[in-house]
This record gives structure tokens, C-alpha cells and sequence, in this order.
């Protein structure tokens, strides 16, 4: 399974992506990146978020998971994210920098 | 209280009580400043002056002479100490002097050259015209990239160190921020597609005045560069956005290149960023250039009131360009003659740009 997170917008609107094949993770971070999938619940997400008036130059996530079910897109406003989806991308974006 | 609520007006408030005869701006600052009872009292009290303010319309000059006399910059800078908590803790009132901390003291100093914009050159008291306190919070997270306006505040992060520094460091960013504040009082332009490459484009337009101002710049000495500054020296790139030729701001291995179009011809179509509302936000930007070039003298005292009477008072939230270039065409007529050297080249700079 592979996990890739994009961000668009924010004032600055430089882009930025990572991807993260769970296959070559160490076990327990692949465990951890099951478990924090699991808990963000991508499935209730859109694939284009709702115009946000009154939220100006906050990041813009796209999140794509591949597996053998197939590839499935969504997308969600930095100020919209749930907790859990918080820490899912802190988690992806720090993985990136390790 | 969550950060977006905080500094709304409650509706279907009952029947209050006289609301007293404190000012707004006095208001606005026990709202950022009072305890939860204090909070909860001054944003009652709000509430009953915007209504009474709504009957005051009818009344006229009382009213605006009135409104006029509140003095309104009150800037309060807060620390958010790396967390995610609005608006944190405070670090700056207005007046305070300047303290040790360099985000602290350019989130107040840019706060107050861009009131001081809108309020001299624009005749504006603040965000909301009636002496809106001015809050601002540095240190968003850790190694934030980014800047942004919560509906109610300005936020500011301190950069990832790798690619960006602090967002304070360019005044711009701050005028930026300010705009987005300014605009959701006035045209409330939608987020998403033209409307929203328009909101963009009146904070970068905006942002870029104050620079110049503070410098005493002609249109024709200003670099019109929006973030300047903000890039670690590892980046190649002078700035984040160019208003005089979108597209050439940056171009780096790491982040590649400045996406921006110059024209009509090179819109981009696209579902990310809102549907690009900082990529197209170019070409409006360019034609604001254009114009103010053409015009001469400081951008802000020809082509600045043009988009300014034209944000407050002409676009609507579903605006798009060409409702933009019509409007500035008309009240750059009703401003400076309907023949008049202004209208001309706000006329061309729109006609440069493709969009009529």
C-alpha cells in the first residue's frame, strides 16, 4: 500500500508531495501508518473540498492511497482536518523529512 | 471559544440591555483581552451597536462623523509558543515597546503600516471601518510554512528553516493577511476559481502598497515583488509572487517554478489550491501593475483608490475578472473623468492582460 499526501495553497502556494510505500517501512511504522489510517477516516472525505469563505491561504491536502483495491482520492482543508487526520499528516510530512 | 467564533457578533441575541456608550474599538479589545465574562458582555454589546448602527444608516453624516472620530489602531500581537492554540498568549498591546522578539515587533510594525495605509490614504478605520482591533499571532506550530487569515486574525509561522524563514519578514505577507480581513468585510469574494484568484489578488495589490509607501516609491521604483525575503538562501527565487511579471519569481530544483500566468491566454485549470486561487491571481495582479505603471506617480493614490472604491463598493462575491476590469474601468471614470488619463489605463492594462 502506498500513501501520498500532497499540499497545495497556504499563501505561499508552493507545492509539496510525499509518498510513502508501507512496504518499506520498518514494522512498527508500517503499523503505525495502519493504525493512523484507520483512525483519520478518509472514507467520510470528499474528493474536492467545499469552497471555504472566510478560511483564505489555508493548505489544501490531497491524500491518494493505492492498494489492490485500486487507487481512491481525497481531499480537505487545512482548517477542516480532524485531529486524527492532523496527526496523520504531521506523520506523513515528518516521515518525509526523516 | 474557538478561534473562529471568537470575534463573530452572536446572533438571535434577545432583547440586551442598553449597551452602554463605549466605542468599538474599546469593545474590541475587552473582546481580546477580558475574561469570559468580560468577552461574552462586549461581544453583547457589539452585537446591539451593529443593529443600532443599521438604523444609524439611515441617519447619515451623524452617523459617519461619528464612526470617523473612533480612533481605531489597536494592534495586539500574541505568541502561540509553537502550538496550534488561538490566539495564545499575549506579548504586545499597542503602545508597548518593542521587545526582544524580531516576529513579535514586524507582526506589530506591519500591522500598523498597513492600517496606516487604509487609514490615510484610504480614509478606512481598520478591517470592518468601525476600529476593528487588530490581532496578530507569531509562532503558529513548528516550522509552519505559511501565513493565513482565520476569519477573525492574522496567523504567522515561523518557516520550515529550509525553504521559507518567518512570515513576518516581508510586510507584504502582512498586508496581505490584513486584506483578506478587509475583503471579508467588503466584496466577500467566494474562495474558489476567478472570485478566488480575485480575493487573492486584492490582498497581493494591497499587500504590495505598503512597502512602497513606508519607502516613498513611485509604481515605477517599486519591485513589486509580494514575499520578498521569505526563501532561505537555498532557494533560487527572489520572491514568492511577481505582480510586474508573474511566473519568473522563482525557479528551483526543490520547489520548482513559479506557476503563475501573465495572461488570459495561460489561465490554469486546476482542482488543487481551491481551483488556483493563488496561481491566477497573477493576472489580475499584472493588470493592477500595469495600470499603476502607466498611471505613474505612488500606486496608491491613483489605481490604489480605483481597486479600493471598486473592492468596497462594486464586486460581489461571485465576481470574476471580467467584472473586475469593468468595474475598475467605471470607477476609475467616476473618480478621475471619464476621459481621464486613469480610466485609459486601467482600460489597457485589462485589455493587456486578455482579459476584455
Amino acid at each position: 500500500m502506498r500513501v501520498k499526501l500532497e499540499r497545495s495553497g497556504g499563501f505561499a502556494n508552493v507545492r509539496r508531495s510525499v509518498t510513502v510505500d508501507a512496504a518499506a517501512l520498518a514494522p512498527d511504522r508500517a503499523v503505525e501508518l495502519r493504525d493512523l489510517l484507520a483512525a483519520a477516516g478518509l472514507d467520510t472525505l470528499p474528493e474536492d473540498p467545499p469552497p471555504r469563505p472566510g478560511h483564505p491561504d489555508r493548505f489544501v491536502y490531497r491524500l491518494t492511497l493505492e492498494d489492490e483495491a485500486g487507487a481512491r482520492s481525497v481531499s480537505v482543508s487545512e482548517d477542516t482536518a480532524s485531529e486524527p487526520l492532523r496527526h496523520l499528516i504531521d506523520w506523513l510530512q515528518g516521515t518525509a523529512e526523516s | 471559544m474557538t478561534a473562529s467564533s471568537r470575534v463573530r457578533y452572536p446572533v438571535g441575541v434577545p432583547h440586551l440591555p442598553t449597551a452602554g456608550i463605549l466605542p468599538p474599538h474599546i469593545l474590541w479589545a475587552i473582546v481580546a483581552n477580558g475574561d469570559a465574562e468580560q468577552r461574552a458582555w462586549a461581544l453583547q454589546a457589539l452585537a446591539v451597536s451593529e443593529r443600532i448602527r443599521g438604523r444609524r444608516e439611515l441617519l447619515g453624516d451623524i452617523a459617519t462623523a461619528a464612526a470617523a472620530a473612533a480612533p481605531g489602531k489597536q494592534r495586539t500581537v500574541y505568541d502561540a509558543k509553537h502550538g496550534s492554540q488561538l490566539p495564545g498568549a499575549k506579548a504586545r498591546g499597542e503602545g508597548d515597546p518593542p521587545g526582544k522578539d524580531v516576529a513579535v515587533n514586524e507582526a506589530y510594525d506591519g500591522a500598523g503600516a498597513t492600517y496606516d495605509l487604509y487609514h490615510e490614504v484610504f480614509g478606512r478605520d481598520s478591517i470592518d471601518d468601525r476600529g476593528m482591533p487588530l490581532l496578530s499571532t507569531v509562532h503558529y506550530r513548528r516550522g509552519y510554512d505559511n501565513a493565513f487569515w482565520d476569519g477573525s486574525q492574522m496567523v504567522y509561522g515561523d518557516g520550515d528553516g529550509k525553504i521559507f524563514g518567518r512570515f513576518t519578514k516581508a510586510v507584504d505577507v502582512i498586508g496581505h493577511e490584513l486584506t483578506h480581513g478587509v475583503t471579508q468585510y467588503e466584496a466577500n469574494l467566494d474562495y474558489a476559481d476567478q472570485p478566488g484568484a480575485l480575493n487573492e489578488s486584492v490582498s497581493d495589490v494591497f499587500g504590495s502598497l505598503v512597502k512602497p509607501r513606508t519607502l516613498g516609491q513611485t509604481a515605477g521604483r517599486a519591485d513589486w515583488l509580494i514575499g520578498a525575503g521569505l526563501f532561505t538562501p537555498a532557494i533560487r527565487g527572489v520572491a514568492l509572487r511577481s505582480m510586474a511579471a508573474p511566473g519568473t519569481a522563482y525557479d528551483d530544483p526543490l520547489i520548482g517554478s513559479d506557476p503563475q500566468p501573465a495572461d488570459m491566454a495561460h489561465y490554469v485549470e486546476t482542482a488543487d489550491d481551491n481551483g488556483g486561487v493563488h496561481i491566477n491571481s497573477g493576472i489580475p495582479n499584472r493588470a493592477f501593475y500595469l495600470a499603476a505603471v502607466a498611471i505613474g506617480g505612488f500606486a496608491w493614490e491613483k489605481a490604489g483608490r480605483v481597486w479600493y472604491v471598486t473592492l468596497r463598493d462594486r464586486l460581489r462575491p461571485t465576481s470574476d475578472f471580467k467584472a473586475a476590469a469593468n468595474l475598475t474601468i467605471a470607477v476609475a471614470r467616476e473618480l478621475f473623468g471619464a476621459r481621464g488619463a486613469a480610466a485609459k489605463a486601467v482600460a489597457a492594462a485589462w485589455a493587456e492582460v486578455g482579459v476584455l
